[in-house]
C-alpha cells in the first residue's frame, strides 16, 4: 500500500510543527511594529527619566499604563530630538497632540483575559528589596539576571533600583528601542519565579508563601 | 482498497493541517493599547473610582456609591452615610446600571412612529419645542401648557416651577403610579398637616400593616428591611411581632408572623374593626376625641363577618398593639386608601405612636406625587392643551384603560417626551427629547425633609443626550428671556445649593457634599395632634360577588418601568419564583372548582375588558381572589426584553408580540382591584419557574425553632461546646468548623476519607442569619453584577439552567395549617471536604489554601462531573456563549473573566475582593481584617442577614457567629445567642462546610 507522506514530506511536516511550538508564543508578536518609533535607550539610559515618570501606575495599580500624550508633550513641546530619525518621530508625537488624537501602541506584552497579574505587587516586592539593601547585596533580590542598570546605584539608587526592578520581566529595557518582549510570560515561568522565591524564604515561612503565591486562585480570575 | 485513508495517515494529515494552523495564528494582529491624551487626575488605571449619587430606579432616594473603572460605570452599592438606606440597596437599585447601558437607550431626540425613532438634530427639536411653546403662549388661552414629571423634589421642583411661570401655566403634575398622595391627604384631615410622616419600624415591638408591602415597593423599603430586621431581633426572650392583613401573601406578608387573610378591599373593615376594640375595650393611651365615633360601627363581630375573617384575630391585634411600642401601616395600593389611612393615623395616635414610631417633621417627600391624572385628562380631552410636556412618565401604561389617557391625548396638538428609554407614552409624542439618565445628570434629590442627596455624573453620557434641566432651561428661556438666572442646570443647581452652605465657603462645601452623596440634617420633629374636625363618614367598601381580581406590584418590576433590564426580568418573584412572564395567582381550592392547574392560560375578564395568561396555583391567596402582577404587558416599543423574545443559542431574540399582560388595563381607574370572571382557554404556556418544590419533604434545609424553645436550645449548645472545647481547645486555630446536628455540637476529626486541608492564613466563610432574611432578592442582582453572570432568558431558565451563582429558595411550612413562607439564599458552601473537588479529571477545580472551591475556567473542560456530584447543586455550566449586547458589556467588571461557552462556574465567594483586601492589607503590612472586605451579597443585603469573613481570625464576627470562639482558660466566652443557633445544611455528608446558617426563630405564641 502506498505511502500518503514521502519521508521528506514528513520531516518537512515535523519541523513545520517544531517551529510553529518554539517560535510562536501564544503572546502575539513579541517585538510588533510601533506608530512612533521610540527609543527607550534614548529616554531612559541616555537621558536617565525613570521608568515611573512615563509608567505612572506600575507601583500603585495592577496596570503599569502607558505614558499620554501629554506626558509626552511635557519634554517635547521644547525637544525637538537629536537625529534626522529622532526629529521625524517627535513631529509624529506633537502631530497626534495638535490632532487631539491618542498613539495607538501595540500591546507587547499582553496576558489573556482570564489572568490577573498585578504590577504593584511585583515592583513593590522588588523595590522594598532594593531599597533595603546594599548595591552589592543585590543579587539576593534577583530571581532573573539582569544587564547593569544603566547608571550606578551608588550615584542613584531609585533609578537604578527601578531599571533592576523592571528588568526582572521586561530585560535590559533601556537598551532596547520600542519594547521588546524577551521573556515568555506563560504560566510555568510564571510559576518557576514563584517557586525561586519560595525556596529562598525561611523554612517556616513556606507553607504559607505557597499558599500565598503557587495557588492557582492566584493569578487566575 | 488502496484509495483508503487510514487512520493513522488521517491523524498525520490533521496534525499537519492544526501545525499550519499554529503557525497562521503567528500572524494574528496584536492588540492595542490606547493611552489617555491627557491622563484624568483622579484616575488611576487598573484601580477603581467611585462617586457618591443617588439611586433614582423608584422615589425612595437611596444613596448609592458607584463604582468606576477607567470612566465607565461598573457596580451600583449603596452609601453608608446616607440617611435613607445606610449603604444598602435593594435588587431595583443594584441593577440601576442595567439602565444605564442599556441596549434600547434613545441616542438623540426623535421623532417617534410605529415603534421606531427616527433621528433628529437637537438644533431642529429644540427650535420646534421653542416655537410651539411660543405660539401656545401668544394664543392667550389659560394653563394651556401642562408638564407631567415624575417625582423630582429638590432642585428640579424649582426649575419645573420656574419654566411654568415662564410659559405663563399653572397645569404641572407630578405622576407616580405607585402615590402616596391619599396618605398625605389623610394626615392633612386627621392631624391638619399636609404631609406624610416618617415611618420607624425599628423599635416597634408589633407592626401591623394594612396593606403597605414595607419590605417590597411601598414607600421605602431597604430603609424599612433594616428596620424590619432590628425589629425582629431576639431579646430578652422575645421577637416583635407582625401582622399584614391583605388579600393575598405578599413578601411582607410572608415575612410577618401573620398573614390576616381579608376579602380584597377590607383592609379598611379590619383597620375599623381593630380601632374599635382599642377603643371600646379601653386599650388607648391617647385621647383621641370625636374622631373616634368613626370606627362606632364597626364591632369586632361585624368587622370580621365583613372581611371574611375571624373576630379574634381582630382583638388580638388590637391587644398587640397597645401592648408595647407598636405601629400601624397604611398600604397605598388598596380599595378606598384616604379613609384607610385616616383610620390607620387614629389607631397610630390613639396608641400614642405620634412622635415616636410616626414622626411628623422629617416628612416624606413622596406624598406628593399623585396616581390620578383625571383633572388633566379631562383639560386634554376638551382640546384645552396646547402643548404637553412629559418628563420621565409613561402613563400610557400605568394608567387604566379607563382613564381614557389614549384618547385624551389625540386632543393635545403637541406633546414634548423627555425621556431617556423608550416608553408607551414616548410613543404617543411628537417630539421625544432624549435625555441624559440619572447616573449622567447633575441633580439633588430630597426624598424627605433635611434629607438632600445629590447626583454627580459617574461618568461621560452614552449618547447625544442632554440634561432634563437644560432642556427646560433652553425652552423657559426661549419665552421669556432670563428665565432660570443664567448658566446651565449645574449652575442652576448649585446657586440653589448657596443657601444650604449658610454662608460659609461654597466651593468646601459643595465638594465634601458631593463625597458625602449629599448634604444631611434630619429635619426635627413636630408634635401633632388628632384635630376636631374629622369627618367620620366612610366610603362604601367594595362589594363583589364571586372572584375579585387583585393586581400589585413586585419588588423587582415596581410599576413596571423596569421591565427592559434583563437582570430584573430574569429575576424570579420571591413569591412565585417565576420570572420573564405574567401569571394569574389562584388559591389551590379555587383551581380545583375552576379545573385548571399549573400553566393553563385562562381569560380573566372584567367589566373594562380581558386578558390573558397562565394560572400559577398559589397558596398565599384567598379562595375568593385571584392576582396579577404589574411590570408585564409591553411590547417591544418598550426594549427589546420587555416584549416577547425567544433564547437562541445564548442571545436574546425578539418576536413579535407583547410579553405578559398589564392588569392595570382591566381595572377601574385609580384601583388596584375590581369583580373578574375566569374562563379556559384550553392553552397552556410553560410556567418560567426556578423552584421545583413548594416544602422541603422532610429534608431539614430550612432549619427554625419555636421562640420559645431558644432558651432551653442555647443552654444545650453552649454546654455541648463547652464539653468538646475540654478535649479540643485549640479547634479554631485549625480554621476548622464545628459541626451540629439538631442543635448538638459535634466535630469529625479524623472521620474524613482524605487528609487534613491546611488553611495557613485564612479561611473564608459566611453566616446567613435566617432570621434576618426576607427574601427580597438583592443579593442575588448585586452577584449577578459583580460576577459578570450572564442573563439566559426564560427558555434555559424553564430547563433548569439558569446561571445565577446565588439565588433564594422559598419554601413553605409542611406541617403549619395558614401557609407560612420561609427563605434561604443558597450558594457555594465552600466546603472544606468538597464533593466537587474530587471528581474533576483535569484538577479545574480543588480547594484553595484560603478555603475556596476554588474553579479554574481555562482548565475546565466541561465534563460537568463536579455539578453532578454536588449535593447542594450550586455549580453551574455554560450551555452557550452568553451575549451582553452593546453597551450592556461596559458593565462587565473587568476583574472577573467572563466565562465561555462548556465551562463550569459558581461563587467565588468575590475572590476578586478578598485579591483587593489582601493586597491593600498588605502594603499596610498586616492581615485582612473584618470591614476591609465583604461579598457582594453581604455588602448589599438590606437586613445584614449575610456575614463574610476570615473564620481563622478569632476576633471576626464570622467566626463568632459560626462557633469557632477562642476558649481561655479551658472556659468559653460567652455565646451569643444567634450563635447558638447555627446549623450546616446536609451537615451529616460530613462536607464541613464554610456557610453556616443561623435558624429562623419562629413566634409560637398565639397571634
Amino acid at each position: 500500500m502506498p505511502q500518503l507522506f514521502c519521508l521528506p514530506t514528513r520531516i518537512v511536516a515535523c519541523l513545520i510543527a517544531v517551529v510553529a511550538f518554539v517560535g510562536c508564543s501564544q503572546f502575539g508578536d513579541p517585538h510588533p511594529e510601533q506608530p512612533v518609533d521610540y527609543s527607550h535607550k534614548i529616554h531612559v539610559a541616555d537621558n536617565q527619566i525613570a521608568c515611573l515618570y512615563c509608567h505612572q501606575t506600575a507601583d500603585e495599580s495592577p496596570v503599569a499604563s502607558v505614558p499620554s500624550v501629554g506626558t509626552c508633550m511635557n519634554c517635547h513641546k521644547a525637544i525637538p530630538g537629536a537625529t534626522d530619525a529622532g526629529k521625524k518621530d517627535v513631529e509624529k508625537v506633537r502631530a497626534y497632540w495638535s490632532n487631539q488624537q491618542p498613539i495607538p501602541w501595540n500591546k507587547v506584552h499582553d496576558e489573556p483575559d482570564f489572568v490577573y497579574f498585578t504590577h504593584k505587587r511585583h515592583v513593590r516586592y522588588f523595590m522594598d528589596c532594593f531599597m533595603s539593601k546594599e548595591p552589592g547585596e543585590w543579587e539576593s533580590c534577583k530571581l532573573k539576571e539582569t544587564a547593569a542598570p544603566p547608571v550606578s546605584p551608588e550615584e542613584d539608587k531609585v533609578f537604578a533600583a527601578q531599571t533592576q526592578t523592571c528588568a526582572q520581566c521586561h530585560g535590559a529595557v533601556w537598551e532596547m528601542g520600542t519594547a521588546q518582549r524577551v521573556e515568555e510570560l506563560n504560566m510555568g515561568w510564571c510559576v518557576s519565579c514563584h517557586e525561586k522565591r519560595i525556596e529562598q524564604a525561611p523554612a517556616e515561612m513556606q507553607p504559607v508563601l505557597h499558599g500565598r503565591m503557587l495557588d492557582c486562585w492566584t493569578c487566575h480570575k | 482498497m488502496a484509495d483508503e485513508i487510514k487512520r493513522r495517515d488521517f491523524l498525520k494529515l490533521v496534525g499537519l493541517g492544526s501545525a499550519t494552523a499554529v503557525v497562521a495564528n503567528c500572524a494574528d494582529p496584536v492588540e492595542r493599547v490606547i493611552p489617555y491624551l491627557v491622563k484624568e487626575e483622579e484616575i488611576t488605571p487598573g484601580k477603581s473610582t467611585w462617586f457618591a449619587t443617588v439611586c433614582r430606579e423608584c422615589p425612595a432616594g437611596c444613596g448609592i456609591i458607584m463604582r468606576t473603572r477607567e470612566g465607565r460605570a461598573l457596580k451600583a452599592e449603596g452609601n453608608p452615610d446616607h440617611p435613607v438606606n445606610a449603604g444598602k440597596l435593594c435588587m431595583r437599585g443594584q441593577s440601576s446600571v442595567q439602565n444605564l447601558y442599556n441596549p434600547d437607550r434613545l441616542r438623540g431626540p426623535a421623532r417617534p412612529s410605529n415603534g421606531s425613532y427616527t433621528p433628529l438634530a437637537w438644533d431642529e427639536a429644540t427650535q420646534e419645542f421653542a416655537e410651539r411653546l411660543a405660539a401656545a403662549k401668544q394664543s392667550g388661552k389659560a394653563n394651556n401648557v401642562a408638564y407631567v414629571g415624575a417625582l423630582t423634589p429638590g432642585t428640579f421642583d424649582q426649575l419645573v416651577g420656574d419654566f411654568m411661570n415662564a410659559v405663563g401655566s399653572d397645569a404641572s403634575y407630578v405622576y407616580e403610579p405607585l402615590a402616596y398622595e391619599p396618605i398625605r391627604k389623610a394626615a392633612s384631615e386627621v392631624f391638619g398637616v399636609d404631609a406624610l410622616p416618617k415611618f420607624d419600624l425599628s423599635q416597634a415591638e408589633t407592626i401591623v400593616s394594612f396593606g403597605a408591602q414595607y419590605l417590597e415597593t411601598w414607600l421605602s423599603p431597604v430603609e424599612y428591611a433594616a428596620q424590619f430586621a432590628q425589629h425582629k431581633t431576639y431579646e430578652n426572650g422575645k421577637v416583635g411581632v407582625s401582622y399584614f392583613v391583605g388579600p393575598r401573601q405578599s413578601l411582607t406578608a410572608a415575612n410577618s408572623d401573620k398573614w390576616v387573610a381579608v376579602k380584597a378591599g377590607h383592609e379598611l373593615t379590619v383597620a375599623l374593626g381593630v380601632l374599635n376594640v382599642i377603643l371600646g375595650d379601653n386599650l388607648a393611651k391617647q385621647d383621641i376625641g370625636a374622631a373616634g365615633s368613626i370606627a362606632r360601627d364597626y364591632t369586632a363581630a361585624k368587622a370580621a363577618e365583613q372581611a371574611g375573617i375571624d373576630e379574634e384575630t381582630i382583638r388580638r391585634m388590637a391587644r398587640r398593639l397597645a401592648q408595647g411600642t407598636s405601629i400601624a401601616l397604611p398600604g397605598s395600593t388598596v380599595a378606598n386608601p384616604e379613609a384607610l389611612a385616616k383610620v390607620v393615623f387614629l389607631i397610630n395616635a390613639a396608641l400614642g405612636n405620634l412622635g415616636s414610631t410616626v414622626q411628623f417633621g422629617p416628612n416624606q417627600n413622596q406624598g406628593r406625587a399623585t396616581a390620578d391624572l383625571s383633572g388633566l385628562i379631562a383639560r386634554m380631552e376638551l382640546g384645552e392643551i396646547d402643548v404637553l410636556v412629559l418628563n420621565d412618565v409613561n402613563p400610557a401604561f400605568s394608567l387604566p384603560d379607563a382613564a381614557r389617557w389614549n384618547e385624551a391625548i389625540k386632543n393635545v396638538s403637541y406633546v414634548v417626551a423627555l425621556a431617556s428609554h423608550p416608553t408607551e407614552t414616548a410613543q404617543q409624542a411628537s417630539l421625544v427629547l432624549a435625555t441624559h439618565t440619572p447616573y449622567e445628570q447633575w441633580n439633588d434629590y430630597v426624598p424627605r425633609e433635611g434629607v438632600h442627596g445629590l447626583l454627580q455624573p459617574v461618568m461621560r453620557p452614552l449618547y447625544d443626550t442632554r440634561h432634563p434641566g437644560d432642556v427646560l432651561l433652553a425652552a423657559a428661556r426661549s419665552v421669556s428671556e432670563g428665565a432660570g438666572g443664567v448658566g446651565n442646570y449645574e449652575d442652576y443647581l448649585k446657586q440653589a445649593w448657596q443657601g444650604l452652605a449658610g454662608g460659609g465657603n461654597f466651593e468646601q462645601f459643595w465638594r465634601e457634599s458631593l463625597q458625602r452623596g449629599g448634604y444631611f440634617a434630619e429635619a426635627a420633629g413636630s408634635t401633632v395632634s388628632v384635630g376636631g374636625n374629622v369627618a367620620t363618614d366612610l366610603p362604601p367598601a367594595p362589594s363583589i360577588e364571586g372572584l375579585a381580581l387583585v393586581a400589585y406590584p413586585t419588588i423587582q418590576w415596581y410599576d413596571g418601568r423596569m421591565a427592559n433590564t434583563p437582570w430584573l426580568q430574569e429575576q424570579p418573584d420571591p413569591m412565585t419564583k417565576l420570572s420573564w412572564q405574567s401569571w394569574v395567582e389562584v388559591s389551590p381550592k379555587t383551581a380545583d372548582r375552576l379545573g385548571v392547574q399549573n400553566g393553563d392560560v385562562v381569560s380573566v375578564e372584567t367589566e373594562m375588558g380581558k386578558v390573558e395568561a397562565p394560572v400559577y396555583v398559589y397558596r398565599g391567596i384567598r379562595d375568593d381572589v385571584i392576582a396579577i402582577p404589574i411590570g408585564q404587558g409591553h411590547d417591544h416599543s418598550f426594549g427589546r426584553y420587555a416584549g416577547e423574545a425567544n433564547s437562541w443559542r445564548g442571545e436574546i431574540i425578539p418576536v413579535e408580540g407583547k410579553r405578559g399582560v398589564n392588569p392595570l388595563a382591566i381595572l377601574p381607574a385609580t384601583a388596584m382591584l375590581g369583580a373578574a370572571k375566569v374562563g379556559k382557554t384550553g392553552r397552556t404556556e410553560q410556567l418560567i419557574s426556578s423552584q421545583g418544590s413548594d416544602v422541603q419533604d422532610g429534608r431539614p434545609i430550612l432549619q427554625t425553632i419555636p421562640a420559645s424553645q431558644v432558651p432551653q436550645f442555647v443552654e444545650k449548645t453552649v454546654s455541648h461546646t463547652a464539653e468538646l472545647l475540654k478535649h479540643d481547645k485549640t479547634y479554631w486555630e485549625a480554621g476548622t468548623i464545628p459541626h451540629r446536628v439538631a442543635g448538638q455540637l459535634g466535630e469529625h476529626p479524623g472521620q474524613n476519607f482524605y487528609s487534613e486541608i491546611p488553611h495557613p492564613e485564612y479561611r473564608w466563610g459566611m453566616t446567613i442569619n435566617l432570621q434576618n432574611c426576607i427574601g427580597c432578592g438583592a443579593c442575588q442582582i448585586a452577584c449577578q453584577s459583580e460576577n459578570n453572570v450572564p442573563v439566559v432568558g426564560p427558555e434555559l431558565i424553564a430547563k433548569g439552567r439558569e446561571m445565577s451563582w446565588l439565588w433564594i429558595d422559598r419554601y413553605y411550612d409542611e406541617d403549619s395549617q395558614d401557609p407560612k413562607a420561609y427563605f434561604i439564599p443558597s450558594l457555594c458552601q465552600q466546603c472544606t471536604s468538597a464533593p466537587c473537588e474530587t471528581v474533576c479529571p483535569v484538577y479545574a477545580t480543588y480547594h484553595n489554601p484560603e478555603g475556596l472551591n476554588a474553579q479554574v475556567y481555562n482548565r475546565c473542560v466541561g465534563t460537568r462531573y463536579c455539578g453532578n456530584n454536588c449535593p447542594y447543586k450550586v455549580r453551574r455550566f455554560n450551555w452557550f456563549d452568553y451575549a451582553w449586547p452593546d453597551p450592556l458589556n461596559l458593565q462587565l467588571n473587568p476583574d472577573v473573566a467572563v466565562r465561555a461557552k462548556g465551562v463550569m462556574e459558581k461563587c467565588t465567594f468575590c475572590v476578586q475582593r478578598t485579591r483587593e483586601a489582601k493586597d491593600l492589607a498588605r502594603d499596610e503590612g498586616r492581615m485582612v481584617q473584618d470591614g476591609d472586605v465583604t461579598t457582594a451579597c453581604a455588602q448589599t443585603c438590606p437586613t445584614d442577614a449575610i456575614v463574610f469573613g476570615n473564620l481563622k481570625d478569632p476576633n471576626s464576627q464570622v467566626a463568632k457567629l459560626t462557633g469557632n470562639w477562642r476558649a481561655e482558660g479551658g472556659e468559653t466566652l460567652p455565646m451569643p445567642v444567634e450563635n447558638a443557633l447555627g446549623y450546616q445544611v446536609l451537615v451529616e455528608l460530613n462536607t464541613q462546610t464554610a456557610v453556616t446558617y443561623l435558624r429562623r426563630i419562629v413566634q409560637d405564641e398565639e397571634i
